[in-house]
């Protein structure tokens, strides 16, 4: 049921609530008939979107989008329970709502247009806040937070996904069609944050298998958090491009355009101090694919030449690093590069850039050990894996 | 009849995609299914001439959708195979002339029509590519076993792999290998190549001077009866893409050894076996 409010005010935006709709084509059903009942109504409001616990894909973001549009109305937020969703909007560089946010809204009588039913609406009667990207929705995959009983975990990560935002895992479980990937984010080591760093949406997804403990080592739970709830999938996963602004066809996708990171009144209690997340990539990277990251950046498979990495803390490849990786982006002259075999085209540390010796034969190299390339002195040198 | 709509695309120029999508063809046909070739390099066709077939060229891809004349009027058929067509591409226009929902339109209508459907994509990966695989079910990546092509050809199978919905099959043609060189460690083996690209192989075809010969004659390899290296590499190519397991063809055989070596200074005709 669509619930729409008439209000006097139009600043103050009205919330359209169709997490009541059973299914996303009923949803976009009924958004059509409401908005386009009386679209002069609609053009230039403040509108809010709630989708409930409905799961869309990119796709179906952007239909519900087009939808909207046609009317001229640009939403203003748009809440969702599920993770999923939550992702496919950042995706399609839409802005999501806290959903704390949703219990701002105050119920008024209503009209539902539709089916002449008086129903309750609901309409944002507080000032309109600037959307800022709550933490909550740098979720993790729910197969962590829901039923992996037994899974070791630190208890920062655990309070970050129960940050307030009831997820109700179960959604995803019936979401058997989506195939969207999600990226893993992990806290930094040692610490005792709740709120990792930006997300990264990548066309890649990644198993929730490593799990960083407080003293530092990363280490793999005991149980590996089975997919009985939820629909993580193995392998390899790719979202069809096809919506990506052309001449980005396989850019990794970063968060849209940054918004003040400015933490709301409950998060600012558990207060950490702001520090990024790991991101773990499972695949290989293929000529022409960058990933850039504000953190820890760890690619399980080859980084093929013409790919590059750009992180402001390590970069491990776990394979093959033919590319380009340049660790310590914005400026930390700690920060590694380890491979487990190196063949790249050029590596840099915050400043200072090294290349690969000039080829000298074409096929089969000698046989590699794993090293870890650190600036020492001003200059980047190879050594091997034992930590200085 | 849905057909198999396989497109034909390396990301680097002059590898072989022209010549690969001429041989593959007419070792389809001559086993028995009917086969469309469909020339996407607009402005620069190539496809007609390698077929032989340029001057019976009347109506081309443009015309059709541009909708001056009928699929039908516009396909030529080969003067050697009644089932294999060739839909040539316009040689005064150029890559701006088609978009991508004409191209799906118009594979589909073909895909009715023939039960293989093979599209020459031009090289690069801007516009005329991405019309190329718009209408496509399956890949095939043609590289030559050289750094650049290599990097052009991983770049390409990312951009396939970014696409899997529409394009669920994609595989690997290692295209004019030369064994000696592979030996003496002067050009990259097919497993160094594998090792980069990590894509399935659907065959290699050693280099070949009759390629040559046989382009300035318009007569594709696998079609001609001389047991020519490359012609049997695209005839086994064919019988791989319909479901045949057939071995790669080994390499150091193709070497010649020193009495070939010898045999062909006294007598080059003698080696033509």
């Amino acid at each position: 049921m669509t619930k729409i409010a008439i209000i006097s005010q139009a600043e103050q935006g009205v919330l359209i609530d169709i997490s009541g709709c059973s299914s996303v084509t009923e949803a976009k059903q009924y958004l059509t008939s409401t908005l386009q009942v009386s679209s002069q109504f609609w053009e230039g409001l403040v509108v809010d979107l709630n989708l409930g616990p409905l799961v869309l894909t990119p796709a179906e973001v952007n239909e519900i989008q087009e939808i909207v549009f046609e009317v001229g109305v640009q939403p203003r937020q748009i809440f969702s329970l599920s993770p999923i969703t939550r992702a496919s909007l950042i995706h399609c560089r839409l802005p999501v709502g806290g959903l704390s946010q949703l219990e701002g809204y105050v119920p008024m009588k209503a009209i539902d247009i539709l089916d002449g039913k008086p129903d309750l609406a609901v309409a944002h009667t507080a000032a309109p806040q600037v959307c800022e990207p709550e933490f909550d929705f740098n979720f993790a995959p729910s197969g962590l937070e829901s039923g992996a009983e037994g899974t070791p975990r630190t208890n920062s990560y655990q309070s970050a996904t129960n940050s307030g935002c009831s997820i109700d895992c179960s959604t995803e479980a019936e979401a058997p069609s989506v195939s969207l990937s999600r990226c893993m984010v992990l806290p930094e080591r040692g610490s005792d944050t709740t709120a990792p760093g930006e997300p990264i949406v990548i066309n890649s997804i990644m198993l929730p298998e490593l799990l960083v403990a407080g003293n530092g080592s990363l280490e793999m739970p005991d149980t590996v958090p089975t997919s009985t709830q939820t629909p993580v999938r193995q392998g390899r996963l790719y979202m069809p491009n096809h919506h990506l602004i052309p001449g980005q066809a396989d850019e990794k996708i970063t968060k849209p355009e940054p918004r003040p990171f400015r933490q709301s009144a409950r998060t600012a209690r558990q207060a950490p101090p702001k520090q990024a997340a790991v991101l773990m990539m499972k695949q290989t990277l293929r000529s022409g694919q960058r990933v850039c990251h504000k953190g820890h950046l760890v690619i399980i498979g080859d980084v093929n030449p013409g790919a590059e990495l750009v992180a402001d803390g390590d970069i491990t490849v776990w394979g093959a690093l033919r590319g380009m990786a340049h660790a310590g982006a914005s400026g930390d002259t700690k920060a590694e590069i380890r491979a487990l075999k190196f063949g790249s085209t050029q590596l840099r540390i915050a400043q200072a850039i090294a290349r690969s010796p000039d080829r000298s034969k074409v096929g089969g190299s000698a046989p590699s050990v794993p090293e870890t390339a650190r600036v020492v002195d001003g200059k980047i040198r190879l050594s091997g894996s034992d930590p200085e | 009849m849905s057909g198999r709509v396989v497109v034909i695309t390396s990301g680097k120029g002059g590898v072989g995609k022209t010549t690969a999508s001429a041989n593959i063809g007419l070792a389809l046909a001559a086993s028995g299914p009917s086969v469309a070739l469909v020339d996407m390099d607009i402005g620069l066709r190539n496809l007609d001439i390698l077929m032989g077939l340029e001057n019976r060229v009347v109506y081309n891809l443009v015309d059709v959708v541009e909708e001056k004349c009928k699929l039908r009027q516009a396909l030529v058929k080969d003067k050697r195979l009644p089932n294999l067509c060739l839909l040539p591409a316009a040689q005064t226009r150029d890559k701006t002339a088609v978009n991508a929902e004409q191209m799906k339109a118009l594979t589909t209508e073909l895909k009715g029509m023939f039960d293989f459907v093979l599209i020459d994509s031009p090289a690069g990966i801007e516009s005329g590519f991405q019309n190329a695989i718009a209408g496509a079910d399956e890949a095939i990546v043609i590289c030559t076993p050289e750094m650049s092509a290599v990097r052009d050809a991983d770049r390409v199978i990312g951009l396939l792999e970014a696409r899997k919905d529409e394009i669920n099959d994609y595989r690997l043609i290692i295209n004019r290998l030369r064994p000696a060189m592979v030996k003496s460690n002067d050009m990259m083996s097919v497993q160094d190549v594998l090792e980069i690209l990590s894509v399935k192989l659907l065959g290699v075809v050693p280099e070949d001077d009759e390629v040559i010969v046989s382009t300035n004659k318009g007569e594709p390899l696998s079609g001609s009866s001389d047991n020519h290296k490359a012609g049997q590499a695209y005839r086994n190519i064919a019988r791989r893409m319909q479901g045949e397991e057939i071995p790669f063809i080994d390499m150091d055989s193709l070497n010649p050894n020193w009495f070939s070596k010898v045999v062909k200074f006294f007598s080059p005709a003698l080696l033509r076996a």
